[in-house]
């Protein structure tokens, strides 16, 4: 008993023990430390699945209108000017910058400086504006959903939209 | 105390210890990998919602401000508060009527330049000149009209020889575009031939040099390649092979030459009724060739000159093929084009003729700082009505090398120096330096 009494740190699974008599049994005690053992597995796994779905993991989610028809490989296109249509609605790509950065560097390989050049040009050469640009997921989920032909990128798993692609 | 349950006491507290010890692993230690992330998502959550509140809190004292007034009503205030749409705007039809998505970008650009000039050119336009000057204001607007008609006019203020100030409309193109194949424009446009011309034309902060190649410069400054065209451009492009092919089809007013011995590529008229016809195609590569692209181009035309009197005193017919390689990639930036003239004399006798022009520039980006050198060259057939009528159209060689350094990304200083040698007609052997402030905005 000594020995469990010296275990204070874990209230809640032992508190039980501290009302345990001398009376116990062998078996008694073996069940019930069986169990704890049980419940703290129990936490383990639980406190695995909830740091594994915190949103801090969260991926970069290409997102389009439910209108929108794209596969994976126009991503590229639609937000380098190279494809404007889809389907015969127009695409209307929207940079979210909270996830900017990461998205051109994953997906465009590009940095902001070359991607901002990149469309400097197509605007002059071919009369294309760059895509507009949100403040965060909130924003730009909210766009993409009202805006036919809208696509965009967010780091929060998106609903009411198309998921187009997951990197 | 029994041994037995001694000993079990003893293996459940070692496995509490080891539980213990695997929860702060995967519990700070986790935290510990996400804290500074989790730290940075937090602020940034934090920052949205401020300025969320912020614009809130603007829209409300609007909203009083204007209820205050009672001179207006609620929508036209909904409408105006915010350049964004807000989550009550229309929603959109499949069939692309919701253009609220047009109302809420900036579309109107440009582009800007001041610089120093020492020139040693002794014969024609901008010899000897020297000192400061300003270059040009260009501004380019893209006004959207409807999910397939958009717009693209350009503006731009020049200072000439004499000192004063021209304006001049330098495009206006009203396009439609059908899918992603054709867009259709009509209008006065930059010529698609070669990579150069349509790419920086009057954009000399996108140029990495201050001088364009001599023989493509502009009509008005003595160029003899045709640079703007008034009529019908069709452009589009397709992905392919895993890179992309893109093409570019135009007819258009023929150019003609003026009794100043420069082109005009008539934008009111076109003075003999012959179109002109070009075609431009290029490929751009992906994957280990990604930054390449190779095209080639042609342009044929009858081009006439004509004395002061406005008398036609020749006509050439102008045939220009050649290709064009562009390479950009984080080191380097290489440009090449080639034009080759083969003119058939249509008011005399004296049959076809072959002329060549061309240029290759390299630039190595390090940094901020790109130097970069260029060797260009026009081999041009003074038998040639075409060139014969044209002020610049001799034979030359120039050397150019310079250093480009970027202050921002929309703002370059450039220094430049250049040997020139012109081979024929007036001969001439020249240097010239400058430097160049260009911005972009």
């Amino acid at each position: 008993m000594t020995i469990l009494r010296s275990v204070p740190s874990f209230p809640s699974v032992f508190s039980e023990c501290d009302s345990v008599n001398t009376l116990l049994t062998f078996a008694t005690i073996k069940e019930r430390v069986s169990m704890a053992a049980r419940r703290i597995s129990y936490l383990i796994v639980l406190l695995c699945i909830v740091c594994y779905c915190s949103p801090v993991r969260a991926e970069l989610v290409i997102i389009g209108n439910g209108a929108t028809v794209l596969g994976e490989d126009d991503i590229f296109d639609v937000f380098l000017g190279g494809k404007q249509f889809s389907k015969g609605i127009r695409l209307v790509p929207v940079d979210n910058a909270a996830a900017q950065e990461e998205f051109l560097a994953k997906v465009l390989h590009l940095n902001r400086v070359k991607y901002t050049t990149h469309w400097t040009k197509k605007a002059f050469r071919d009369g294309l504006r760059q895509p507009l640009l949100k403040a965060g997921d909130a924003e730009t989920l909210e766009f993409v959903k009202r805006t036919p032909g809208g696509v965009g990128y967010v780091n929060t798993e998106p609903s009411g939209v198309k998921v187009i692609k997951k990197y | 105390m029994n041994p037995e349950l001694r000993k079990c006491a003893v293996r459940f507290v070692l496995f509490l210890a080891s539980a213990t010890v695997m929860l702060q692993i995967c519990g700070t230690g986790t935290a510990e990998a996400n804290e500074a992330s989790h730290v940075r998502e937090l602020e940034r959550r934090i920052e949205e919602n401020s300025k969320l509140i912020e614009k809130l809190i603007g829209r409300v004292r609007d909203l009083e401000e204007k209820a205050a007034g009672g001179c207006r009503q609620a929508a036209p205030v909904a409408a105006a508060s915010s350049p964004q749409a807000g989550p009550s705007a229309t929603t959109g039809e499949p069939g692309g009527n919701d253009l609220t998505f047009l109302d809420d970008v900036t579309w109107l650009h440009g582009f800007a330049d001041v610089g120093l000039t020492y020139s040693g050119q002794r014969q024609g336009e901008g010899s000897k000149r020297k000192g400061f000057s300003i270059g040009a204001l260009d501004f380019y607007l893209t006004p959207q009209l409807g999910t397939h008609f958009k717009s693209l006019v350009e503006l731009i203020f020049e200072v000439n020889d004499e000192g004063e100030t021209a304006a001049e409309l330098e495009r206006l193109q009203i396009g439609y575009a059908f899918n992603d194949y054709l867009t259709l424009w009509s209008g006065r446009y930059h010529t698609p031939l070669g990579y150069w011309n349509t790419a920086y034309h009057h954009g000399k902060q996108l140029q990495t040099t201050i001088q364009r190649p001599k023989f493509l410069n502009f009509e008005e400054d003595g160029g003899v390649i045709p640079t703007h065209m008034t009529g019908l451009w069709g452009t589009g492009s397709t992905r392919t092979g895993g890179g992309r092919l893109g093409y570019d089809l135009y007819l258009a007013n023929g150019p003609k030459i003026k009794d100043s011995g420069k082109l005009d590529p008539n934008p009111f008229s076109d003075d003999n009724h012959d179109l002109a016809a070009g075609i431009n195609i290029g490929y751009d590569f992906a994957g280990a060739l990604d930054g390449l692209r190779l095209g080639i181009h042609a342009l044929r035309a009858d081009v006439d000159s004509y004395n002061p009197a406005g008398t036609r005193i020749s006509r050439s017919e102008m045939n220009l093929f050649g290709g064009y390689g562009f390479y950009n990639s984080d080191e380097w930036e290489i440009i090449g084009e080639f034009y080759q003239f083969l003119n058939r004399d249509r008011s005399g006798g004296s049959g076809t003729h072959s002329s060549s022009l061309g240029f290759l520039q390299a630039g190595r980006i390090i940094g901020a700082f790109t130097p970069y050198a260029r060797f260009e060259f026009s081999s041009l057939d003074q038998k040639d009505n075409y060139f014969s009528r044209l002020r610049d159209g001799y034979s030359y060689r120039r050397g150019l090398f310079g250093l480009r350094y970027d202050l921002t990304p929309k703002a370059a200083l450039k220094l430049e120096g250049n040997h020139t040698r012109i081979t024929n007609r007036d001969r001439d052997d020249y240097f010239e330096i400058g430097s160049q402030f260009s911005i972009r905005f």
